[in-house]
């Protein structure tokens, strides 16, 4: 319980001070948000009574205070790429239901493929069945997640026709079309990461192998593959877990060329299409999303060791 | 004990090991016999293959290691041919393991209980709570106090010697008829030493289980086993009844080992009784004299200004980060008001077992704990900044695989202290290095090795060299021959007497180890709980400690050794 409430301090307080860090990094950045909102031809007055308007003119402090304040609430202000008709905050809701279900699906398909698949191929330690995985893994590895898409799109979508490429289904039509159509990209997105995964799984697997505690089981009489499930692979788990975790904040954050090569609307082209628009409202609450998500997922990881293991508690 | 029937043989085992087309063989045709219910000791040096030969009874060598010949009879039956899932079914239930070190041999991410009852569940059928029952059962009958505790507590909760005892009761919860012992004592205190001991016996003598006690330790095969095998270069060089083999050993190198055992004052032990007689009437005087007010003597006060070292009220604490939220520093006192000097040219020993502050008090010496109180004195010259050729305290710490930089040659590991504390230039540096590394037995052909290159006493040689090649007064010894063999231990601890003469060396010697504190030291200290509860004369304290934990601290020690002692 202590340990708990302690990640949950330090959660607290790193979410704070990344938020600081976040709202002050664009305070930096050259250039006038009223400008840039307004345009090159605004007058003097415009873009005074802007400035007053959305509260530009206050001090640092107090401006970080409001910011925070809405940002709690989900209120990051009006885009200006889109000429301050759209909240900042429906645009990334609207986004992030297609980077959500892109990462749940993936996610799903490393954690229920790369687990067995690194515990057969450790079982088989050096066997014909190991060393092919070994290759298979080897070569998904090095393929960018870009390519991949473009050959699924190709195989999958021109040539066997299962989907029909660039046809992005909203989830507010059809929930159903919607995932079936997500299982693409999530492919796409998850091989390379199942490829390393069961890689690093089987080594942490191998390495377990090794210590006393394995021979200690073998001469109890297990077998070996009793000796996998029950003694080894929770040991083997707990780096796995931090890297798992890894690769879910990466892919919440949003896979960009993915989206691009099958054309969905996600977090990653928004975040591109922003930056270079000079959206910094967006940007911003972007970036305060993507740090967050790290800090939390990290936060899960620590609770997950304290469950799985107990030297972690220390009374 | 020959009426017993024979419960398993080796015959001309060899085993060996394939390394690159080439065969090292690690067992070479040794062949003996375990008789029902009797306790039988393989005793050798590490590398003599007694660990490999329990392996391949249970079966468990290492994939790289083959069996080139022999075979290994169980019951009547060749477990060198049996089949996979004959032999896993024998594993625990007939023949089972208790292993050296209990911290990595248990998994440590599950409870004692389910790995104690695993074992059972393995090999029998019961209901749910009849399992946890009898695993309960078990843990009580190894002396765990509290075993409903015990049983759901992990691994790193448990002390060692706790752990030990759950191994044991692990290993015979099925009731096996041999059980193999490797080592199972090594990693412990003397107190608890002599209890694991005990508690196997007594487990022999109850259900009457076979045991192979494997052990480096020829005081600890003394004390419990029947007969005994000594083993050398993976040959069995001699065996027999424990009794007769170490009374009147044939064999040269049984002769070695029993030689190499530190054993306390051998060569005046005849003389014993009149030492006990002149230290009963030295402290009689004294007793006197302190009645008489003490007044101090003038040789005591020259004496008094010797002491390269003084310690004066030393407590040493030592913090702990964030127990509580946002991390409330919670300070633990290690060490209580200790006070002492240590004369010029003088060893003193500190025994006492581990956790009880000997090596917080080796860091505070030499300066590497500031969280203390009270005064540490040091009087060697070099921390007054007068005679720069002198340096601070040196330390040799235990471990010497871990405490050598495993990237770096011999040759610059020497080097570093010199170019760290001295302005000598290189030349001047490598002929001190040349000059010291013969001072400790090596050649100059081992400056240009890597520590893994070099066995564990030619390492601990290097670490002696590398703490004093910057020609320190005080040399802090913290366990430094307690991962050794004995008959390197010998070696180890000769060379650091001679280097004493010729340098007029002063040592503060720690162990946990009284018999090699016996061996070296001229005084001894012992701490228990972070305080001195004794400090006296060696001699005297082996010969009459006041204090009782003194006396059961010797008491364990004598017990393991008490064989040797009419040697």
């Amino acid at each position: 319980m202590k340990y708990t409430l302690k990640k949950l301090a330090t959660l607290i307080v790193s979410l704070l001070i990344t938020s600081v860090l976040t709202f002050t990094a664009f305070q930096i950045i050259p250039g006038d948000s009223a400008l840039n909102a307004l345009g090159m031809d605004a007058t003097k007055e415009q873009l005074e009574r802007y400035r007053e308007e959305m509260g530009l003119n206050k001090s640092l402090p107090v401006r970080y205070i409001n910011w925070l304040k809405g940002a709690l609430k989900g209120d990051f202000g009006y885009s200006t790429q889109y000429q301050m008709q759209m909240k900042v905050s429906t645009l990334i809701k609207n986004r992030l239901t297609v980077t959500f279900w892109l990462a749940v699906m993936s996610f799903l398909l490393i954690v229920v493929i790369s687990i067995p698949l690194g515990i057969f191929a450790a079982g088989k330690k050096n066997g014909i069945p190991d060393s092919f995985i070994t290759l298979i893994t080897q070569i998904f590895m090095s393929v960018p997640p870009f390519f991949l898409g473009m050959l699924i799109t190709l195989i999958f979508g021109i040539i066997l026709k299962w989907f029909t490429p660039g046809s992005y289904i909203n989830p507010g039509e059809n929930f159903g079309q919607f995932l079936r159509f997500m299982i693409f990209p999530a492919i796409a997105v998850a091989v390379p990461k199942i490829a390393m995964t069961v890689k690093f799984l089987r080594s942490s697997l191998l390495r377990e192998m090794e210590l006393d505690y394995v021979r200690t089981a073998k001469s109890k009489g297990m077998t070996k593959a009793r000796i996998l499930i029950r003694h080894i692979l929770k040991n083997a788990l707990i780096p796995v877990i931090t890297f798992l975790a890894m690769m879910l904040a990466d892919i919440l954050a949003g896979a960009i060329l993915v989206e691009q090569v099958f054309n969905l609307p996600g977090l990653g082209r928004l975040l591109v299409s922003s930056i270079s628009n000079r959206d910094y409202a967006v940007v911003q609450a972007i970036i305060l999303y993507i740090v967050s998500v790290v800090i939390i997922i990290n936060f899960i990881v620590d609770l997950i060791y304290q469950w799985i293991d107990p030297r972690v508690k220390r009374d | 004990m020959t009426n017993y029937e024979t419960l398993l043989s080796v015959e001309n085992l060899s085993v060996g090991v394939s390394d690159k087309r080439k065969i090292n063989t690690v067992i070479d045709n040794i062949s003996f016999e375990v008789k029902k219910g009797e306790i039988i000791g393989i005793v050798g040096e590490s590398g003599s293959g007694k660990t490999m030969t329990a392996l391949s009874v249970i079966g468990l060598l290492p994939p790289s290691v083959k069996i080139l010949s022999g075979k290994v009879n169980f019951h009547g039956k060749n477990l060198l041919t049996i089949e996979d899932k004959e032999f896993r079914r024998l594993r625990g239930s007939e023949i089972s393991m208790v292993f050296q070190d209990s911290m990595t041999s248990f998994n440590p991410l599950l409870t004692i209980g389910a790995q104690v009852e695993e074992m059972l569940r393995l090999h029998s059928k019961y209901e749910k709570e009849e399992y946890k029952a009898l695993t309960i059962e078990a843990l009580a009958e190894v002396g765990l106090s509290k075993p409903q505790e015990i049983y759901q507590k992990y691994p790193h909760q448990l002390s060692g010697g706790m752990r030990q005892r759950a191994m044991i009761a692990m290993a015979m919860i099925t009731r096996p008829k041999l059980v193999i012992a490797d080592e199972p004592t090594t990693a412990l205190d003397v107190t608890t030493q002599s209890k694991i001991l005990g508690l196997l016996k007594k487990m022999n003598e109850k259900h009457g289980t076979s045991i192979i006690l494997i052990s480096h330790d020829l005081r600890v095969i003394q004390s419990i086993c029947d007969r005994a095998i000594v083993m050398k270069d993976g040959k069995i060089v001699e065996a027999g009844p424990t009794q007769e083999l170490f009374s009147d050993p044939e064999n040269e190198y049984t002769k070695k080992l029993l030689a190499a055992i530190p054993v306390p004052f051998s060569k005046n032990s005849i003389m014993s009784k009149d030492i006990q007689n002149e230290i009963f009437i030295r402290n009689l005087e004294r007793n006197e004299n302190t009645l008489k007010k003490d007044i101090p003597d003038p040789a005591e006060q020259k004496n008094r200004q010797d002491d390269i070292l003084m310690i004066k009220n030393l407590n040493v604490f030592y913090s702990e980060n964030g127990k509580r939220l946002l991390g409330k520093r919670s300070r633990k006192q290690v060490i209580h008001n200790m006070t002492f000097s240590v004369k010029q040219g003088e060893t003193l020993g500190i025994v006492g077992e581990s956790g009880s502050g000997k090596s917080t008090l080796a860091k505070a010496i030499v300066g590497l704990n500031k969280e203390i109180e009270g005064i540490i004195n040091i009087n060697d010259g070099a921390t007054e900044g007068l005679v720069s050729f002198l340096s601070k305290p040196q330390m040799v710490f235990q471990d010497p695989y871990g405490s050598l930089n495993p990237t770096k040659k011999i040759g610059w590991i020497l080097e570093e202290p010199l170019k760290l504390q001295t302005k000598l230039k290189k030349k001047e540096r490598l002929a001190k290095v040349n000059e010291i590394i013969r001072e400790v037995g090596l050649s100059t052909e081992h400056l240009k090795r890597y520590p893994s290159q070099l066995s564990g006493g030619q390492r601990q040689r290097v670490a002696i060299a590398a703490a004093l090649i910057v020609n320190p007064k005080l040399v802090i010894l913290d366990e430094p021959v307690s991962s050794l063999d004995v008959t390197i231990q010998a070696q180890i601890l000769r060379l650091l007497k001679d280097l004493q003469k010729k340098y007029n060396l002063t040592y503060v010697f720690i162990s946990h180890d009284l018999n090699v504190i016996f061996q070296i030291c001229d005084r001894v200290c012992v701490v228990y709980q972070g305080e001195i509860v004794e400090m006296k004369e060696a001699k005297e304290l082996f010969f009459c400690p006041d204090h009782e934990y003194t006396k059961e601290l010797l008491k364990s020690a004598m017990l393991i050794s008490k064989n040797c002692c009419h040697i």
